[in-house]
């Protein structure tokens, strides 16, 4: 066990963890933080995708120790009570979600994408989305979401 | 208010969409163990020893389970009812294992990680046995025999007219054989259940399943309790496809409760979902067509030699849904289809996303292409010329194919695609490096079991405030039932969908359904619902004519109250609910046992444009249209959703999907880094189309699109790439070496 400390959706903790736990493991079954999802465990699915200082990356594969001090933001850390994040929004009102299961990693891509480049060419969200996987969608309409998302910003 | 043929987002997209849905690896119940399960690393053997010791010791390890703690009971793991007698040859732990896979024993821990230890440590002794992987090879006489009586399963003979005769007088036959892969569902939420054994002897499961009452009725077989014990809750599906259903881990879950005493979760990583669980059948398909002078087919004869692994679960079922599909498609006198499942030791077949359709359509649709191209006739014209109208009658069972718009879908498509144009400047665009070609296929796929029992039950509470209580059987597979069911009962009452409530399936206190498989939600759940809604409708109209002291022709639904026709007089639903309680000292509810009528055809024709690089063997699939038969998109988004969706799973089988054995039966590709699902960037330019036309027996007269959309999609795109090529490619995936071997032979 080691003590360390991160910031989680913008609180501070302070975490004994064991050197094997991934991050995943962390937010999942030590702070019940259940929006990240586990769908592979390997890094190839961006079910568990989560913002590290603002960059989207797969918490499955990332050891918890080696965060010390890092910002993360989880699904649940985007939205407030009466208010969705506009990405949440556009994903709603586009149709990009079934069941909803890569949904969070999906959203946590397109926050991250935005973010950086808030008017994206097609081409530039698919190489966004090059490694989170939906098997229900097809992704056309997750496409449509963030686009959507980007003109929404210009209107904002 | 009116909800049908408009969109809607998935009602509960907001949960979704923050992380706050729970799904079954959500929900930690207080001191609950973990569960882990050994897997064989070979394809047949003995086990002659098991030795737990050294796993024992592991502190954090609470109980171990080897076969000799397991029921010896033998079961189907996908019977359908109490007196379904498919072939049962599985047990929970057996003494034997018969595929790389197969489960050998189970620990369960504090955590998983000390589980995962513990298995581990789990030493086994193996006694081989032969073992055979291919199904051709274990029908020979002097093959191998996995169980005594040989490896087939069954053979399956139906046929109409007399097709040897028609064969000889046919002016022109054509050939060939086709074989698919086992392929993964690939849901992104792997397996996973938790079960809890009460002290008072209830068995309880946690976990996304599509057929509830199914699992009640293995587990009570298995471990000889009453159904009135065993409490199924579904828990929200992250995906199935065919994959969340049939007994796998469950009752491994409850004997690992039942010898702890506590909550136990076993999450299957991606590796054991693809591998221990099973996949859609690998088939090898002869195909032969006869036509006459006309370029009519005239006799069709296809066999099928479907791979079920070691355990039939549902291939017997599957055999007989693809043998009657093919039957419904063209208008051919003399047609016979011929199949044998056969046991081998590979990993599972089962149901999957269209449940045989896929194969026999593939077989069939790469078939019609060829005997066009051999008949130098262009292979939308060919079909056209041979496709079923509406109302035309099935050949097997003489009953009605409905209103069967396929030869509406084909045309619709090949304007929408621009076939004749693309085709007449296919060889213009060609370069050195690529060739482009245009595919074309049409499939069925039904909706329901009619004329089995085709049994779901739903009932309908309305509140003393006016909203209502939903109850149906059905399960939500992720994309968007109970979103349409809402739909449906609220346009009927005239209602916002928010006040109508939708209690999740469960065995215990939901209501029965056979299982959302064969594309049932929609035809039967969706029926089901509208009756009842109609029921509920109608008893209103009743006790609102009581209240406002008229006779029930009098009364009309408008504006979400009832009112009196050419009347200002009006109640609300909370006015009629509120006079029925105190008036008639009653609480208005409707209960329905809903048995659907007939089984409808669901049709589509799907045209691909791809490229493929001569160079790499690469396939792009650039251009996708869909053109589907739904009789009513009741909401044209979530359809067009799962349609898209479709495209992109069938293009996986087409071009990279497969789990690749050697020569020992060890999957080569298990996981997601090296079994490639198609992503984003394999998405074509897509354009889908619905043809609606009334179907008696639906909802509004909608019919189903789950699977139906998946089933051309393989062999759309598969002759696409032939059509580029000038080849005969025929075994999927098509993968760029495979392609190669093809151009440069
Ligand atoms: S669970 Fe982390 S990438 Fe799949
Ligand atoms: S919505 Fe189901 S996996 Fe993407």
């Amino acid at each position: 066990m080691k003590s360390i400390m991160m910031k989680i959706n913008g609180d501070q903790y302070t975490l004994e963890i064991q050197d094997n736990w991934t991050l995943l493991y962390v937010l999942r079954d030590v702070l019940h933080l259940t929006g990240t999802k586990y769908g592979c465990g390997t890094g190839d699915c961006g079910a568990c995708k989560v913002l590290i200082n603002g960059i989207a990356k797969n918490s499955c594969t990332l050891l918890a120790k080696n965060l010390e001090n890092h910002e993360i933001t989880t699904i649940e850390g985007l939205s407030q009570r009466d208010k969705l994040h506009p990405v949440q929004e556009a994903f709603i009102e586009a149709g990009a979600i079934q069941c909803g299961f890569c949904t969070p990693g999906m959203v946590i891509t397109a926050v991250a994408l935005l973010d950086q480049n808030p008017y994206p060419t097609e081409n530039e969200i698919v190489v966004a989305l090059e490694n989170n996987l939906c098997r229900c969608t097809g992704y056309k309409k997750i496409i449509d979401a963030i686009r959507l998302a980007s003109k929404k910003r210009d209107r904002r | 208010m009116r909800y049908i043929g408009k969109s809607q987002p998935i009602f509960d997209a907001r949960e979704k969409v923050t992380g706050e849905m729970i799904y079954a690896d959500d929900l930690f119940f207080p001191n609950m163990l973990h569960g882990k399960i050994l897997t064989s690393p070979v394809a047949h053997a003995k086990i002659k020893h098991i030795d737990t010791m050294q796993a024992e010791k592991l502190p954090g390890v609470r109980a171990i389970l080897t076969y000799k703690d397991a029921p010896d009971v033998l079961y189907n793991r996908n019977m359908q009812w109490i007196n379904d007698l498919k072939p049962a040859t599985e047990r929970v732990l057996d003494k034997v294992v018969r595929y790389v896979g197969d489960r050998v024993a189970a620990v369960a821990a504090d955590t998983a990680e000390i589980a995962q230890k513990a298995i581990s440590l789990i030493k086994v002794e193996y006694e081989e046995l032969p073992a055979i992987f291919d199904p051709e090879a274990a029908l020979k006489e002097d093959a191998y025999s996995i169980y005594t009586g040989g490896n087939l399963i069954k053979e399956l003979n139906k046929a109409c007219g007399n097709v040897d005769q028609a064969f000889d007088e046919s002016y022109h036959v054509t050939q060939n054989t086709v074989s698919t892969s086992m392929i993964h569902h690939g849901a992104i939420e792997p397996h996973i259940c938790i079960a809890h054994a009460s002290r008072e002897g209830e068995i309880c499961i946690w976990e996304p399943q599509r057929a509830p009452f199914r699992t009640q009725i293995m587990l009570g077989k298995i471990f000889k309790t009453p159904y009135s014990k065993i409490h199924v809750h579904g828990t929200s599906m992250g995906g199935s496809f065919g994959s969340k259903e049939g007994l796998m881990i469950e009752a491994i879950a409850v004997l690992l409760a039942q010898k702890t005493g506590r909550y136990v979760k076993i999450r299957y990583d991606r590796n054991e979902s693809m591998i221990s669980t099973f996949t859609r059948h690998a088939m090898k398909l002869y195909g032969k067509i006869g036509v006459n002078g006309q370029g009519k087919i005239t006799a069709l004869d296809v066999k099928a030699i479907i791979n079920s692994g070691p355990y039939c679960g549902d291939t017997t079922n599957i055999q007989g849904s693809m043998c009657s599909k093919m039957f419904k498609l063209y208008k051919i006198p003399h047609m016979r289809f011929v199949g044998q499942s056969v046991y081998t030791n590979t990993q599972l077949g089962g149901a999957m996303r269209g449940y045989g359709s896929p194969a026999i359509f593939y077989a069939l649709e790469l078939l019609v292409n060829k005997t066009a191209k051999e008949l130098n006739m262009d292979p939308v014209a060919f079909r056209m010329n041979n496709l079923v109208a509406p109302y035309g009658i099935d050949p097997i069972n003489q009953l009605s194919l409905g209103n069967a718009r396929i030869k509406d879908c084909l045309q619709k498509g090949s304007e929408l695609f621009n076939w004749e144009e693309k085709r007449a400047r296919q060889s213009s665009i060609e370069t050195e490096r690529y060739a482009y070609g245009y595919g074309v296929a049409t499939a069925v796929h039904g909706n329901g079991v009619a004329p089995e029992p085709d049994i779901t039950v739903v009932s309908l509470a309305l509140n003393e405030d006016g909203s209502m209580l939903l109850r149906t059987g059905i399960s939500d597979h992720g994309a968007g039932t109970y979103t349409v069911l809402k739909q449906i009962a609220a346009d009927i009452l005239d209602m916002p969908m928010e006040h109508i409530a939708l209690i999740h399936t469960d065995t215990y206190s939901g209501l029965y359904d056979r299982g959302a498989g064969s594309s049932r939600n929609t035809w039967v759940g969706g029926a089901a619902v509208a009756e009842i809604a109609k029921r509920m409708k109608n008893s209103m109209t009743l006790i609102a004519a009581e209240a406002l002291q008229v006779s029930s022709e009098e009364i009309v639904l408008e504006d979400e109250v009832f009112k009196i026709k050419d009347n200002k007089a009006k109640i609300d639903k909370k006015g009629v609910a509120c006079y029925a309680y105190q008036e008639k000292r009653a609480k208005i509810i409707e209960t329905l046992s809903y048995d659907s009528p007939r089984n409808a055809g669901s049709y589509g024709a799907h045209f691909a444009g791809v490229q493929v690089d001569k160079l790499t063997g690469e396939v792009k699939v650039e251009e996708y249209v869909a053109v589907c038969d739904v009789g009513k998109a009741i909401n044209p988004m979530l359809l067009e959703g799962q349609i898209e969706g479709a495209i992109l799973m069938g293009l996986g089988m087409a071009l990279f999907e497969g789990l690749q054995l050697d020569e020992k039966g060890v999957p080569k590709n298990a996981g997601f880094k090296k079994y490639r699902m198609p992503k984003a960037s394999d998405m074509p330019k897509i354009m889908i189309h619905f043809v609606e036309a009334y179907e008696e027996g639906g909802p509004f007269g909608a019919k189903s699109i789950g699977e139906a959309a998946i089933i051309p999609v393989t062999p759309a795109i598969v002759n696409a790439v032939n059509d580029a090529l000038g080849t005969e490619l025929t075994e999927v995936p098509l993968l760029s070496d495979k392609i190669l071997k093809a151009i440069y032979k």
